[in-house]
């Protein structure tokens, strides 16, 4: 990269076709939160359909049961593919592991453009399948064949042929973006920065790339025999010509389960750099937790049939699968009393980021516990596609695409933009969020119990369904769901009074031993004059012996001191 | 280019000689691909492809005088695919006849 | 710590190991395609081992024509070879040449193979016309696609090593163009041999 520009790049060069990954970063940023939006109406549109019974969505208008199907799958794909990926790998990912690690950028800057521009083509596409004749598609976010391959099962013509397009635009975005990811972390670490002084979030990008890149050839092929079989005609899925419709299952859930972990490590990582900076106290078990991560990404990959229990498959693979599944939750389990030791007896302050941090923690215990009864293949025969996999998947995956978005969001904005977010505006948007969210979705457990299933446009055509406690969940989640909208307004709210009046966030507010804080806030195009030299790990608070709770990475040991 | 300064001279294979073995092997599966014995030439055939393509791998590719880390990273999508193929067996190659499989 | 050996880049900042970052980042990129490949052949035997029947299908490929275009590849994956060691000695204009017979070699792959499509079709057997048929074209359409983009990856190449840049991507294009050939070597026996 040239140090000195003959004349200044300009407008366009600078902040739209810009190859700065922290440029990229925001790009991806927005273009996440735009999406979240859209995702979070399609969801008002779900709950007050349902709440009401049918009737007309306020902003909406009647929702028909085709129609609720699209919606659906509108609402799961964007917030898994156009809102959960962008924000917390794209846009983190961007922006953090070159700063981490002491690069001036990501390994092929130009290469990173392109994944976004290429991102954004598949967001419009995906945004135009909403005008399209016949509607979005309404096959359900997994997409499965006969339903998604036949417009006569689903009613609509040009919907899933574009999801498919923007869906595969989407992942060879993502591929490229990983690549990169992973390349950088690897080679271009600072001098003095082995792989185990790399912070944890690097380690959680870094292995949630490496899971994505293995984990989604499988469906990628298997989304093109789909899509032959949707605009050509082939028979790949269709068991009259000898092909099978669980190949599809299979070849999906092989990505569709490590996926979730892909989502989930980079929400971890933001705890694991937040916790000790609100507790002034060093992570605990380091390698440990980078250990349980390495463990977790390998059985992502052994437990993917838990999703087809009751699919038709080979009983057989029921109870290996239900095993692995079970044992995933051990390093899993590992890494969250690491997080909860790191707190105990620290000097805990509760500014904004560690509120979601902690938010975080509490919640996604919930629902990864809540994830055991439907590991068990026997209990998973009864809970299988009724609301309390709608709850259980909620409160494991909201966690990390809300919870620690927005700790990561408020820990990083003064280093990003340059400017203090409100802290009263931050915990009138932390605390409603976190009851509405559980308003919304604990009722969903009872209603799963209860055998009420899930993507049914119409309850109350069911007897069983017209009970009454079970309207009243229905009722209830939908108050909570409209609570947690309008509880995201003092987020918006804090952004326009940050920008007017935001203070000045000076290079380290928080007192932080990450490389990043040693930079500008923002940091200029380059990051660091000259290559930074790395000590010593990156958690090392309230160390014995030192004035400061703090000892950043790149200070260089006193003369005769201990290092 | 710096890596190939950095390797070692001994290390460069005669990439000729190794095309007039990759050929050979071609020749003998196309001549197996004849012949009337059908599982032990399907054996030997699979055989000869993967030697084949473990000479490309790691002569033309050069993955022989890389360190261990490349090595494991084609080892671990080879291993993603072995325990994708593992798990869809009994599903996809024995599953019950469904109605109108030819 | 330091892996003072390591090349350092134009700005000063070092690689952390002892392979040069574009050339990690191109393995990384063959083995998400290993994995996306890998998918789509593991499910056309999966398929392949529930339908013995297909064997007779099989028969229809033309064994030749494969034989022949496995012959270019592999030949082809020699000069692309050996375009990279006449960079590692300085020789760029004898590289860029290899890079054109490689190129050559991928357009007698592609004419090759377009004779086979129009006689397979000719005969009756279309993408349409059985599950073996659709995974045909399938597999080595999309293979075909590959050897397209190679291609094109190539010429760009060859491009900027004739006028004397770029030198070091020689050895990238060579990765991508034998991963391309090392897919063939197993769509070969699997499409046409085994029947």
């Amino acid at each position: 990269m040239a140090n000195a520009h003959a004349h200044e790049p300009g407008l366009l060069r600078r902040y739209v076709f810009s190859t700065d990954h922290k440029t990229i970063a925001k790009q991806y940023l927005f273009t996440g939160i735009f999406m979240g939006i859209v995702g979070g109406l399609l969801a008002y549109v779900i709950r007050v359909h349902l709440a009401t019974n049918g009737q007309p969505v306020p902003g909406f208008g009647a929702v028909g049961p085709q129609q609720y199907n699209s919606v659906v799958t509108m609402h799961g794909t964007i917030m898994i593919f156009w809102v959960a990926m962008p924000i917390l790998l794209a846009a983190l990912g961007n922006f953090l592991i070159p700063l981490m690690i002491g690069a001036r950028d990501m390994a092929f800057p130009r290469l990173n453009m392109l994944s976004y521009w290429i991102f954004f083509l598949s967001t419009v596409i995906l945004l135009v399948s909403f005008f399209v004749p016949g509607g979005a598609a309404a096959g359900g976010w997994t997409s499965y064949p006969p339903l998604a391959v036949s417009p006569q099962y689903s009613g609509e013509t040009w919907g899933v042929a574009l999801w498919l397009l923007a869906v595969a635009l989407e992942f060879a975005a993502f591929l490229m973006g990983g690549i990169n990811f992973i390349t950088t972390a690897i080679n271009l670490r600072a001098p003095g920065m082995r792989l185990f002084d790399m912070p944890l979030m690097v380690w959680m990008q870094l292995s949630a790339s490496v899971i994505f890149l293995f984990s989604v050839g499988p469906l990628i092929a298997g989304a093109i025999l789909l899509l032959l079989d949707r605009v050509v005609g082939t028979g790949f899925y269709d068991p009259a010509r000898g092909g099978d419709p669980v190949l599809f299952q299979h070849l999906f859930w092989f990505f569709g389960h490590p996926e979730v972990y892909v989502i989930l490590l980079p929400g971890l990582g933001a705890i694991a750099e937040i916790l000790p900076v609100f507790a002034r106290k060093p992570i605990f078990g380091y390698r440990m937790i980078v250990y349980a991560t390495l463990i977790t990404g390998v059985l992502s990959f052994l437990v993917w049939a838990h999703h087809q229990f009751v699919a038709g498959i080979d009983p057989r693979l029921a109870t290996p699968f239900s095993v692995t599944t079970i044992l995933i939750s051990v390093p899993i389990a590992v890494m969250l009393f690491a997080f909860i030791a790191t707190l105990y007896q620290g000097s805990i302050s509760l500014e904004t980021p560690m509120l979601w941090a902690l938010g975080m923690l509490v919640v996604f215990l919930l629902g990864g516990v809540t994830g055991i009864h439907l590991g068990s293949a026997a209990s998973d025969i009864y809970l299988h596609d009724t609301y309390f996999v709608v709850a259980h998947f909620h409160y494991t995956l909201i966690p990390p695409v809300v919870f620690s978005f927005f700790a990561a969001f408020y820990y990083w904005y003064p280093k990003m933009f340059g400017r203090r977010l409100n802290e009263v505006l931050g915990h009138l948007h932390f605390w409603p969020t976190l009851v509405f969210f559980n308003l919304t979705f604990l009722p969903m457990f009872v209603l799963g119990f209860a055998g009420h299933h899930r993507r049914i446009a119409n309850p109350q055509f069911f007897e069983a369904l017209r009970d009454p406690t079970l309207v009243r969940m229905q009722w209830l989640a939908t108050v909570g769901a409209v609570g947690m909208l309008v509880a995201q307004i003092p987020f918006l709210v804090n952004l326009v009074w940050s920008a007017w009046r935001g203070a000045p966030a000076g290079e380290n507010p928080w007192r932080a031993n990450t490389l990043e804080w040693t930079t500008p806030s923002p940091p200029p195009h380059g990051n660091f004059a000259g290559p930074p030299v790395v000590y010593r790990g990156p958690y090392e608070y309230s160390v014995p012996g030192r004035s400061e709770d703090w000892w950043p990475q790149t200070l260089a040991p006193e003369r005769g001191a201990g290092a | 280019m710096t890596s190939e300064a950095d390797r070692p001279a001994a290390s460069h294979p005669n990439y000729v000689l190794i095309w007039g073995i990759l050929v050979s092997a071609l020749l003998v599966s196309l001549f197996l691909g004849y012949m009337d014995l059908p599982v032990v030439a399907m054996v030997l055939i699979f055989t000869i492809a993967i030697v084949k393509a473990w000479l490309v791998i790691a002569y033309y590719m050069h993955l022989k005088y890389e360190p261990f880390f490349v090595v494991a990273i084609v080892a671990t999508g080879l291993a993603c695919l072995y325990f994708l193929f593992i798990g869809l067996v009994p599903d996809i190659v024995f599953a019950p006849s469904k109605g109108g499989a030819p | 710590m330091e892996s003072s050996r390591a090349p350092a880049s134009a700005s000063g900042f070092r690689e952390a190991t002892e392979v040069p970052t574009g050339r990690l980042g191109l393995w990384w990129f063959l083995a998400s395609e290993t994995v996306i490949f890998g998918g789509l052949i593991t499910s056309y035997v999966l398929l392949r081992w529930r339908h013995p029947e297909w064997s007779s299908e099989a028969s229809h490929t033309l064994n030749a024509a494969g034989g022949f275009n496995t012959l270019v590849l592999l030949s082809s994956s020699l000069t692309v070879v050996l375009a990279h060691e006449a960079v590692a000695h300085g020789d760029l204009p004898r590289a860029a040449r290899h890079l054109g017979v490689t190129l050559l070699g991928g357009l007698v792959f592609l004419c090759v193979k377009a004779f086979e499509y129009s006689h397979e079709i000719a005969e009756g057997f279309t993408p349409l016309t059985s599950l073996f048929w659709s995974y045909y074209y399938g597999m080595t359409g999309l293979h075909a696609l590959h050897v397209i983009g190679g291609m094109i990856a190539i010429a760009a190449v060859a491009l900027g090593v004739r006028r004397g840049r770029d030198a070091q991507r020689v050895e990238y294009v060579g990765l991508y163009w034998h991963f391309v050939d090392v897919v063939w070597i197993f769509l070969f026996p699997l499409l046409y041999l085994a029947s």
